[in-house]
Parts: structure tokens; sequence; C-alpha cells
């Protein structure tokens, strides 16, 4: 054989130094190709994930109709007090209604039996 | 990040880096890699033009993997290897063909403080290298550049070539053999004759 072992040794150090200090010199082409794909697919930290809209709940719903979740409120709160001037009809709220109306006192309509006619039928 | 600040860090933390969106890290990655490879499937195909698309179609794969990287299971350069080794298999096949080395795709000679005739020899015998290497198949070629060329350790060559070390052991070995067989002819040519009659 041509080559003994020492030559070829010889040989591949050559080429592995060559590969060391004098690198393949990719051209200034290469270089902005492979650079411009690294920018192309480089993920992007506030990325959303794609195609995949956030559920949207019955209380989103209701409230959009209402015009939003502080007009929704508003109105709960207003129906909650409405029912309390109600059901117990305060001294002001009554003093209020006989001056209006000329009422002494405000008639009450009693839609369901009373509580305790309730618990002494049991 | 600067890049200065970044010419210490792991290529593993580079492609963290990147897929955290820090574009600096992608350059310093690519100043790193894309030499090494370049020069990888130059010594696989013997041809500039396939080499640069391969390196780029490497390291474009390597961007794609980067935001699903696990840590720790491989190193970025030994993955991107393989990468490489299978896309020069991969094309070599498509082509169907035994690449000639063409002198200008020869890897060049680092001249350092050498002479012009030592410089001119040292090409001379990286040609006839080169060329022989062409010549021999694929997976002692990819054996034989990975282990003594570009210095890969025999477990890391197992792993870019999906094969146990004793199967890389044996290509390298028949590689080898198969190389001074093929430069058997050129001894002369290449001057050691002039060398051994210089030292004796």
């Amino acid at each position: 054989m041509m080559t003994e072992d020492t030559d070829l040794d010889a040989l591949f150090a050559t080429a592995s130094a060559n590969a060391a200090w004098a690198p393949a010199k990719p051209s200034d082409a290469l270089m902005a190709r492979i650079l411009a794909d690294a920018d192309e697919l480089q993920p992007t930290s506030a990325q959303p994930a794609a195609g995949v809209a956030p559920p949207i709940g019955w209380f989103q719903t209701l409230a959009d109709w209402f015009g939003g979740g502080i007009s929704l409120a508003g109105m709960s709160m207003a129906a909650l007090t409405g029912l309390y001037l109600g059901v117990a009809q305060p001294l002001p709220v009554a003093t209020l209604t006989e001056l209006v109306t000329g009422y002494t006192a405000l008639d009450s309509l009693e839609l369901l039996p009373s509580t305790g006619t309730l618990w002494t039928q049991e | 990040m600067p890049r200065d600040t970044l010419a210490d860090v792991s290529d593993e933390t580079l492609l963290v880096l990147y897929a955290n969106g820090d574009r600096e890290a992608s350059r310093v990655l690519t100043t790193r890699l894309a030499p090494r490879i370049l020069g990888f499937a130059m010594r696989l195909l013997s041809d500039r033009a396939e080499a640069e698309d391969v390196t780029q179609e490497t390291m474009l794969r390597l961007w794609r993997q980067a935001p699903n990287w696990r840590s720790g299971e491989a190193q970025v350069s030994t993955w991107a290897y393989r990468v490489a080794t299978n896309l020069c298999t991969d094309l070599r096949r498509a082509r169907g063909r035994r690449p000639g080395v063409a002198f200008d795709d020869a890897p060049e000679v680092a001249d350092g403080a050498q002479g012009a005739v030592a410089v001119m020899i040292q090409t001379d015998r990286m040609a006839a290298l080169q060329d022989a290497l062409a010549h021999l198949p694929d997976r002692q070629r990819q054996a034989v550049v990975l282990r003594h060329i570009e210095g890969l350790t025999n477990p890391e060559i197992g792993q870019i070539m999906d094969i146990g070390v004793e199967a890389v052991e044996s290509l390298t070995a028949r590689g080898k053999r198969a190389l001074s067989a093929i430069l058997a002819g050129r001894k002369a040519e290449l001057g050691y004759d002039n060398e051994q009659e210089v030292e004796t």
C-alpha cells in the first residue's frame, strides 16, 4: 500500500487542522439566507396561540346584552333596592306615599299565605 | 443581548435565547455552526453549491426545532451534523452519482507561516485526500470524516449515524484501509517519497 498509516494519519491531521483553523467560509449570500430564515422562523414572546378564541360564558353574553358588566351591576342593584323598598316599606317611603297619594297607609297585597300559616300547617 | 456577551454562551443556551426572541443569538450560533456544517458537507459532497444548500437546510431545521428543543438530550452541533449527514445522503442518492472533486472545491489550506511551496504541497495533498474520500462508500466516508477530520468521538458519531460504537469502529477501519489503497499510487506525486529520502 502506498501510504503507511502514518502518512494517512498525517493527511488527516492536516485536514483536521485546516478544518479547525481555516474552516470553510460561508459566503455572505449564504449567511444572509440563513439569517433571513432565522428571522422569519423566530418565535415572538407575545405570540398568541394561532386560531384559538377564548370561550365566551353566559355571564359575558348577558352583560353584553345590557351594555357591559358595569351596566348589568347597576341594574341589578336598582332591582334589589326596589324589591327591598316594596317589601320592607320603611317609614320615610310610607310618609312620602301618603303625601303624594293621600292614602294614610299603603295597601298591601298578600300574594302568599304568611309564613306563620305555613309553619302551623305542618 | 450584545454579541460580546454571547461569545462564551453554550450552543444550547444560544438556541434557547433564539427561541425566546433574541435575534443576536441566531447570528452567533450561525457564525459558529455554519462553517463547520459547510466544511463537513463539502467533504461529503465535493460540491460547494450543494454543500451550501445542505448548510442552509440544516440551519433552517435547527430554527424550526428551537421552540421544541429538549435540553440535555443531544448537543446542538451533534444534532446539526446528523441532519447534515442525512441531507447529504439523500442528495447523493437523488443524484445517483459519485462526485468527482474539482480542485476549486477542495477545502482550503491554512497558509500560516508556511512557504509557498509547502502550501502548494499541502493543497495537493488535501485535494488528493478529498478525491480519495469521494470514492469511499457513503457510510465509510461519513464515519472517516467525522472521526478523523471533524474530530468527533465514536459515541458522538454513533449518535449522528444512528449506529453502535463497534459499527463506527468497523466503518472507520475499513474506510482507512480503502483510502490507503486508493492513495497507493500517488505517494510520489504527493511528495512522500521525497520526504522519506530527506529524512534518511
